[in-house]
């Protein structure tokens, strides 16, 4: 007699078991635990709604293509595993487009939709919060590039600094001084930004 | 004497240096303590049609 299987209880390397013997809801839940840490962290590295669906639709295929191949390796944890293949997946995005992912600007195409959702609301309030979500997305941005990857990966795909520091290939003092200069440069980026404010509103 | 004297002064400004350090890395988890709502509200998932495709290419035959 077959022992009910719990999905939502069951850790992410049961999952991947189930999954592997045919039970299809495991990827289900796993996709449900792991899309905003991947989907976020996608998102701030390219700055594009559209692209970073494709490339998030596009690890994810990665994953079950090799879950169903049985190349899976087993020793590492499944979410610094699937980082690292969406992370590579955004490195060749680069590569192939030869443009640095260290974009200053805003978002364009984000900030239409904004605007339009901001009109259709009239919400003072709403559009100071989306304001806000800009300008720290652009000081992101604005962080170097191995900076803005150690923040990302440390707070949005929840890494520990030592899984940071295998998919970076360095060390984990690195990673941890890294993630000390990104705030360091947000802390400096975020003042001189209040600084300006307050003086506009002089 | 003057050996001494240097010793003594390295000693003192290795002290300052690294007292000067762990203030900073104290106030830079301060900070992150203090930004992260912040940084919370850019979380985003993805659109309910990448997970549709996701879904429907995990189904097993």
């Amino acid at each position: 007699m077959r022992t009910p299987i719990r999905i939502g209880e069951a850790s992410d390397h049961d999952l991947v078991t189930f999954y592997i013997n045919g039970n299809e809801s495991a990827i289900e839940e796993l996709l449900r635990r792991h899309k905003t840490k991947v989907y976020t962290s996608i998102y701030l590295l390219v700055k594009d709604q559209y692209l970073a669906e494709d490339i998030f639709q596009d690890a994810f295929i990665k994953v079950i293509n090799t879950l169903r191949s049985g190349r899976y390796n087993e020793e590492g944890k499944f979410l610094p595993w699937v980082m690292r293949i969406a992370h590579n997946l955004v490195i060749d995005y680069f590569r192939k487009e030869k443009r640095s992912p260290t974009v200053t600007s805003a978002d364009g195409t984000t900030d239409v939709l904004n605007f339009i959702q901001i009109h259709e609301e009239s919400a003072e309030e709403r559009m100071l919060r989306e304001q806000t979500h800009a300008d720290l997305r652009v000081m992101i941005h604005r962080l170097p590039d191995e900076q803005k990857e150690v923040l990302i990966m440390r707070h949005y795909a929840d890494l520990s600094f030592k899984e940071i520091a295998e998919l970076t290939d360095v060390s984990i003092n690195t990673a941890l001084g890294r993630m000390r200069y990104a705030l360091s440069n947000l802390r400096k980026m975020m003042n001189v930004k209040e600084l300006s404010n307050s003086k506009t509103n002089l | 004497m003057t050996k001494t004297s240097t010793q003594t002064n390295f000693t003192e400004q290795t002290i300052t240096q690294s007292t000067i350090i762990v203030d900073h890395q104290m106030n830079e988890e301060h900070f992150y303590e203090n930004i992260k709502s912040r940084l919370n509200e850019l979380k985003k998932d993805p659109s309910d049609e990448s997970i549709a495709k996701i879904l429907k290419h995990a189904q097993l035959k």
